[in-house]
């Protein structure tokens, strides 16, 4: 694996440096952002704190570059043709992430979770209307159709129809953490450390839709993907077999309706590898005079994992939650919130230990102009494991054309049920302030200190400093 | 004590300067789009209600950019108004009429201005949007269209609901990039000079409104209208957050960590849209010592520092048993075990040690195991022996 890196890693740079040699002629954009951060992990023990030093340092470089194509002419007018301006762009975003954290005894690195890892975040060619109709990536792509981010390498196109309809495939394979700069970031959980896991997954997606037609929103969207990998157990050298890792079918809907203007909306998500439909979703809202606007919705969700993961077989149940939302625009820059919850868990009579049910509320005020941002949030969860309740004041403030502040103070109390959320139980005080620094064009700087006070520690810093470089011609 | 004179004081030094340079937003309108004005000027449109629009503002009819200044000219006022500078602290409206004229002295217009010297200028910013009176004109549209007078007749400025009706009526085109601004990869843009507010959607069209709870609630946005999404924000936007490599303050305030696991076990938000259990969680809690896949844990079981409590492992299914946990919330468990904790216990013959079955009553023969066993056969042998009876749905 280290020498198929070593060949990509090099081959992906010098592509890339052709690319931008090629470039000069259209318009481009370099940005390159530093992230460190220190801070200190700690485990709650009955006998008091145990702590571990983290330290991260990431890098991302990033190379967009535009207009491949000419867009037209006049092509934003309105006066022009209803389609819409062609375009073609290549962009990258590469991270490097180096941990320099502790462990708590040396030596017990499992290699699967090694962080120090350099990885393509995003990057290939995308084209939007191009022929009028048709939207391409080509590259490292995400998918949100079935609920979930997936993330593969392949190639996505999409056919935008008359009368908002739109038609779409793709295919690739799924990114896993063993495959050549790659990150376990959205990688299905379940399987670790066996061949199904190393196997490379293809994968394959549909979906079409209407957008926006009579203020109707439909879509139907389907996922498959697919691995060959030993069978467990089997003896060296055995035949594979093919196995689906997943394979979820999405139906959306959400409708405007005229006049009224009140808004429904249903999703559900059927997933064929457990016969099961372990996503639904119900929703309305409706805003009313243009400043309230309340919703109401119903949930019932039920984890899935990876096709080869013993998770899936487990009897697991799924959780109902129902939620009310009032939003309020006040003025023009004020607005407040009130959000209320109500889970139900599964319980049966032999857990005495478990509530049924979880509750949660919140409600807080915004107020965002140019010059300045504050809000307020109260808010009070509980659920089967504890409760958690408390209040955050954060503000912004642009001082100076170059210079904004920040700052947030958090007072919170949480009580966990039993074992060591138990022993992390308590109130717990948080201050932070940051400064946001732009020191020329394109150039910006952002330092951030945090401490926390608890009964368990006096203090507890963490250091956050970003810089964060955008060229563009 | 000593304090108490302080804080009004130290309130009052940071109001000020935001303050004194915070210029008045227009009304009902967005201060993105139309970025506060500046003006000491002294105008009401109702006093002028019968005098045609066109005679003040006759630039419109060239105009092909909300950069172009359409507001008239003073010599487009002495058209109207005679000078009465003899006598400037005259009111407004004031006076004899000469010639048909009515008397206008500078104070009339120029509020607070003394005679000497030059006025102070209206600062009115260009709306940061892609505009021609000119088209607009040619293809038939009133002034009262857009700027419809509203309350006491006094002329408004058009908001993004006024422009879309009529697109839509008159089946003009009503993409986002007809009227907003775009950047070089075509997708909006949504700010506007350094430190200036960011434009947020705010109508009220299907939920996309970035209200105070919109980071919170946008999933469903997201899946449904990915592409409204996208006209916006690139698709690396999501991966800020969503694959973030710092933690987003908004979202896990404070000690975050120390507090995580009540919300883990809620499963509340839900973890999984950014964290993967088996990489990001297991990756700390193994440097901790919390997971069971290390020698260095400190919460081993059968000790005083067990993480789990008594009779969570074992053949008696009582309160407090595993059983439970795993059935309310699996997605916890497999934050810090990985499968071949289960499988130890849970595996059959040739696999584990206790074939106890994790299966949910009635689950050989049900559809779920069908279609599991069909569809991914490998996930059977992990805790059944290929020869197990007990490996088949009937």
């Amino acid at each position: 694996m280290n020498r198929t890196r070593l060949v990509i890693i090099p081959a992906l740079a010098a592509a890339a440096s052709l690319l931008a040699a090629e470039a000069r002629a259209y318009d481009f954009t370099v940005t390159a952002r530093t992230e460190g951060q220190g801070y200190q992990l700690r485990r709650y023990e009955r006998n008091g704190v145990v702590f571990v030093n983290r330290r991260r340092l990431t890098q991302y470089l990033g190379l967009r570059i535009y207009n491949l194509i000419d867009p037209g002419q006049d092509a934003f007018s309105p006066s022009s043709s209803k389609r819409p301006p062609r375009l073609l762009s290549f962009h990258l975003l590469m991270r490097f992430d180096a941990d320099f954290a502790g462990y708590m005894a040396p030596g017990q690195s499992i290699p699967e979770l090694k962080n120090n890892i350099f990885d393509l975040v995003a990057g290939g060619l995308e084209g939007r209307n191009l022929l009028g109709r048709i939207d391409f990536s080509l590259g490292r792509l995400y998918d949100m159709e079935l609920l979930d981010i997936f993330a593969y390498d392949g190639l996505r196109v999409r056919v935008n129809l008359p009368y908002t309809l739109y038609a779409g495939a793709s295919f690739g394979v799924q990114v896993a953490r063993a495959h050549p700069l790659a990150r376990a970031v959205f990688e299905t959980d379940g399987p670790c450390c066996d061949a199904a896991a190393e196997a490379w997954s293809p994968t394959f997606s549909a979906v079409a839709g209407m957008d926006g037609l009579w203020d109707l929103d439909l879509k139907v969207a389907y996922r498959g993907t697919v691995s060959r990998a030993p069978q467990p157990g089997a003896a060296a050298g055995a035949d594979s077999i093919w196995g689906v890792d997943q394979e979820l079918v999405y139906v959306g809907a959400g409708w405007q309706v005229p006049v009224i203007g009140i808004m429904p909306s249903l999703g559900v998500r059927y997933n064929l590898l457990t016969a099961q439909v372990d996503d639904l979703s119900v929703g309305l809202r409706q805003r009313i005079a243009g400043r309230h606007d309340l919703s109401a919705g119903y949930l019932r969700t039920i984890p899935h994992f990876d096709g080869d993961s013993i998770f899936n077989i487990f009897d697991t149940e799924p959780y109902h939650e129902a939620s009310l939302r009032y939003a309020l625009r006040i003025m023009q820059p004020l607005s407040a919130y009130l959000r209320l919850g109500y889970r139900r868990y599964w319980s049966d009579e032999t857990e005495a230990r478990a509530r049924p049910d979880g509750y949660s509320a919140a409600m807080g005020a915004r107020w965002r102009d140019a010059r300045l941002g504050a809000g307020l949030d109260l808010y009070y969860l509980d659920g089967h494991a504890g409760q958690t309740y408390g209040g955050d004041l954060d503000g912004r403030w642009v001082l100076l054309r170059w210079l904004t502040l920040q700052g947030r103070l958090s007072l919170i109390q949480h009580e966990g049920s039993g074992g060591s959320l138990a022993a992390a139980s308590g109130l717990n005080f948080g201050a932070q302030l940051g400064a946001l620094v732009t020191f020329f064009e394109g150039v910006t700087g952002h330092l951030l200190f945090e401490d926390n006070i608890s009964r368990q520690y006096s203090s507890a810093l963490r250091l956050l400093g970003v810089l964060t470089l955008e060229v563009s011609p | 004590m000593r304090c108490r004179p302080l804080a009004p004081a130290l309130a009052l030094a940071l109001a000020l300067p935001w303050a004194a340079n915070a210029a008045p937003a227009r009304p009902g309108v967005s201060p993105v789009i139309y970025p506060p004005a500046t003006s000491a000027l002294r105008f009401s449109h109702p006093k002028h209600g019968k005098v045609p629009c066109l005679r003040c503002h006759a630039s419109v009819k060239t105009s092909v950019s909300t950069r172009d200044r359409n507001l008239p000219a003073e010599a487009v006022c002495r058209s109207c108004h005679a000078d009465q500078t003899r006598a400037p602290g005259a009111a407004p409206g004031a006076g004899e009429a000469i010639a048909g004229k009515a008397l206008a002295g500078c104070r009339t217009c120029h509020r607070g201005f003394s005679g000497k010297g030059s006025p102070e200028r209206a600062v009115i910013p260009p709306a940061n949007i892609r505009f021609g009176h000119r088209l607009h004109l040619e293809r038939g549209t009133r002034c009262a269209d857009c700027h419809r007078a509203a309350d006491k007749g006094e002329v408004a400025l058009p908001t993004m609901d006024r422009c879309r009706g009529c697109h839509r009526r008159k089946e003009v085109s009503d993409r986002c990039a007809v009227c907003h601004l775009t950047g070089k990869d075509g997708r909006l843009r949504t700010r506007f000079g350094q430190g200036a507010a960011l434009l947020r959607p705010t109508g009220p069209e299907a939920g996309v409104a970035h209200g105070p709870t919109f980071s919170r609630e946008h999933a469903a946005v997201a899946r449904q209208k990915k592409r409204l999404c996208d006209s916006c924000h690139r698709p690396e936007r999501c991966l800020k957050c969503h694959a973030g490599s710092m933690r987003p303050m908004s979202i896990h305030q404070g000690d975050y960590v120390r507090r995580h696991g009540v919300d883990a076990r809620r499963g509340s938000p839900r973890c999984s849209s950014c964290h993967r259990s088996q990489s990001f969680c297991l990756s700390c809690h193994q440097r901790l010592g919390v997971g069971k896949e290390t020698d260095a844990s400190g919460f081993a079981p059968h000790t005083s520092q067990a993480f789990h409590p008594p009779g969570f492992v074992g053949y008696q299914r009582g309160p407090g048993h595993h059983a439970h946990s795993a059935r309310r919330n699996i997605r916890a468990c497999s934050s810090c075990h990985r499968e071949s904790t289960c499988v130890r216990c849970h595996g059959t013959t040739g696999r584990g040690k206790g074939g106890f079955s994790p299966h949910a009553p009635g689950f050989r023969g049900s559809k779920k195991c069908e279609a599991l066993s069909a569809r991914n056969r490998r996930v059977c042998l992990k805790c059944h022996a290929s020869g197990d009876s007990k490996i088949e749905c009937r």
